[in-house]
């Protein structure tokens, strides 16, 4: 039986920094976690797991990414306190932190508006840096499958994420 | 005239993966935080025989296993299975026990048994037994508990222990059935077990996890085994601690000075109380001094092996000739139809 107070503590903060990214604020964070790390758990009942860094990191940008998703329904008919993301950066200049928060705000509303399989390809490559075979492995499609998603979320993204911001500040 | 150069959209993707990637993360969560949902590693609460499937195998039959949960199946269920079987013999042996020519006033309540062919009770058993709640870690005593309705053919050395319930936690239908027919020499267990939630109704984490456990246990279906009684220890009218015979039980209690009546309750109504001491076996008994007969029987064994603080089985509900069911069905060992049959009586 795997000992997953030692995975946790392995992978702790490659999993949090996943959800934290994607989400913004701890709360949402925290039990984005849990709900990764339970769909670990399921998925490592019936498949042996060589690396579970890829793994954890893979269950969580999902679980993320659906958060965002379900924020922005919620967000049609209110806007929680939970949902007010936290800043993004406390040591930069501060016209430097208003262009990463602004760079940041922008990429989280562009990929919640993706296809949920691009939005994952898209964060696990380009943000988390795991490869195409990490990639194709946890969100069980081909590597080629894979390239293909991350192109269409990057040309995706080039297109839209301006239009996007432009848009919803409008 | 000047045109605003518009910023290469590529580029501001890069800039964005930059900035999300090195943006500040706050301190991760504690791993305890993490796992709260996890009752792998935070299963402090008490292991019940109830939230565990009866395991139906004599303790010699029981493969090992490897697993959490699975080390709970092998560690309670012989044991209670064992003890449910077993258990009976107090009751007969109690009945019997109040004949003491030292005891007259029991003598109305044996001819009182006597007058009766069937009895149904409710045996509720608790221990408190050393098991293995962590996989990493030393096994500790806990708090255990279980509930059957036992049936004793009082004209003949036979019993039948009843067991339906929902357990792991309320994912898996549970009947078992052991009955025990000394002169037939011949034990039938019965168990029919089956999933009511599968993986995608779970509500909890829990759950999913004894859904895991159950599938990997191997024991669903239904299945009837059968042993010679003389197998694995459950050897009818003999005493579990020293095999002494019910016959040498009687007469170590009839032995006993100073037993004496004592006026008592049970449920609010008026009973007379005799309690027995046999070295570290209790067995306390009250009678209905109306009705003549006994309404609750209690037996409490102190440490009865090292990995035991204590048995106590509690028989109470007394229904005497109530059951409108024909003796040789209900105490046939028999496999009912359309249960796979192990048959270690033959084997042995």
């Amino acid at each position: 039986m795997a000992d997953w107070n030692e995975i946790v503590s392995a992978h702790r903060n490659q999993v949090w920094g996943t959800a934290y990214r994607i989400l913004g604020n701890h709360d949402d964070s925290l039990e984005c976690c849990q709900d990764a790390l339970l769909d670990a758990y399921r998925y490592s009942q019936h498949n042996s797991i060589d690396n579970w860094g890829p793994l954890l990191v893979s269950f969580t940008a999902r679980r993320a990414i659906d958060r965002l998703r379900q924020r922005v329904r919620r967000r049609n008919s209110e806007v929680a306190i939970e949902d007010v993301e936290e800043p993004v950066s406390l040591s930069a200049s501060p016209p430097e932190n208003a262009e990463a928060t602004e760079l940041v705000d922008q990429l989280r509303r562009a990929i919640r508006e993706m296809p949920a399989k691009q939005s994952s390809v898209f964060w696990l490559c380009c943000v988390e840096g795991l490869s195409h075979a990490d990639v194709s492995s946890h969100l069980q499609i081909t590597v080629n499958e894979s390239r293909v998603l991350l192109h269409r979320a990057r040309e995706y993204l080039a297109e839209n994420m301006f239009q996007l911001n432009f848009n919803t500040r409008s | 005239m000047t045109t605003e150069k518009q910023p290469d959209p590529h580029d501001r993707l890069e800039r964005a993966i930059v900035a999300t990637s090195q943006m500040f993360v706050p301190e991760a969560s504690e791993v305890n935080d993490m796992l709260s949902r996890f009752p792998v590693r935070t299963s402090a609460e008490p292991v019940s025989p109830s939230n565990l499937p009866p395991c139906n195998l004599p303790p010699s039959n029981v493969s090992p296993r490897t697993s959490l949960t699975q080390s709970r199946l092998r560690s309670f269920g012989p044991t209670f299975a064992k003890l449910a079987a077993l258990s009976a013999v107090v009751v007969i042996a109690a009945l019997v026990a109040i004949n003491s020519p030292s005891q007259t006033a029991m003598a109305k309540v044996i001819a009182k048994v006597k007058s009766h062919r069937l009895v149904r009770c409710e045996l509720d058993t608790s221990a408190k037994i050393k098991f293995k709640m962590h996989a990493d870690k030393e096994a500790e005593f806990v708090d255990a508990t279980s509930h059957e309705t036992v049936y004793f053919d009082l004209m003949s050395p036979r019993f039948r222990v009843d067991r339906v319930e929902q357990t792991l936690n309320n994912t898996v239908d549970s009947e078992w059935t052991f009955i025990q027919d000394n002169q037939a020499n011949r034990i039938l267990v019965s168990s029919s077990m089956a999933l009511v939630v599968t993986e995608s109704d779970t509500k909890d984490f829990n759950q999913l996890q004894a859904i895991a456990a159950f599938r990997e246990s191997k024991l669903g279906g239904k299945i009837a085994r059968i042993f010679r009684v003389s197998d694995d220890g459950v050897k009818p009218f003999l005493h579990r601690n020293s095999d002494q015979t019910l016959l040498d039980m009687l007469d170590q209690l009839q032995s006993q000075s100073g037993i004496e009546s004592v006026a008592d309750e049970v449920n609010g109504k008026p009973a007379n109380k005799y309690v027995f001491v046999n070295g570290d076996d209790i067995i306390t008994l009250w009678v209905d001094p109306q009705a003549q007969l006994p309404v609750r029987i209690e037996e409490q064994q102190r440490s009865p092996h090292a990995d035991a603080e204590f048995y106590k089985w509690t028989y109470s509900d007394f229904q005497w000739d109530n059951e409108d069911v024909e003796l040789e069905v209900l105490f046939s060992t028999e496999p009912a139809a359309g249960y796979v049959v192990e048959d270690h009586f033959n084997a042995q």
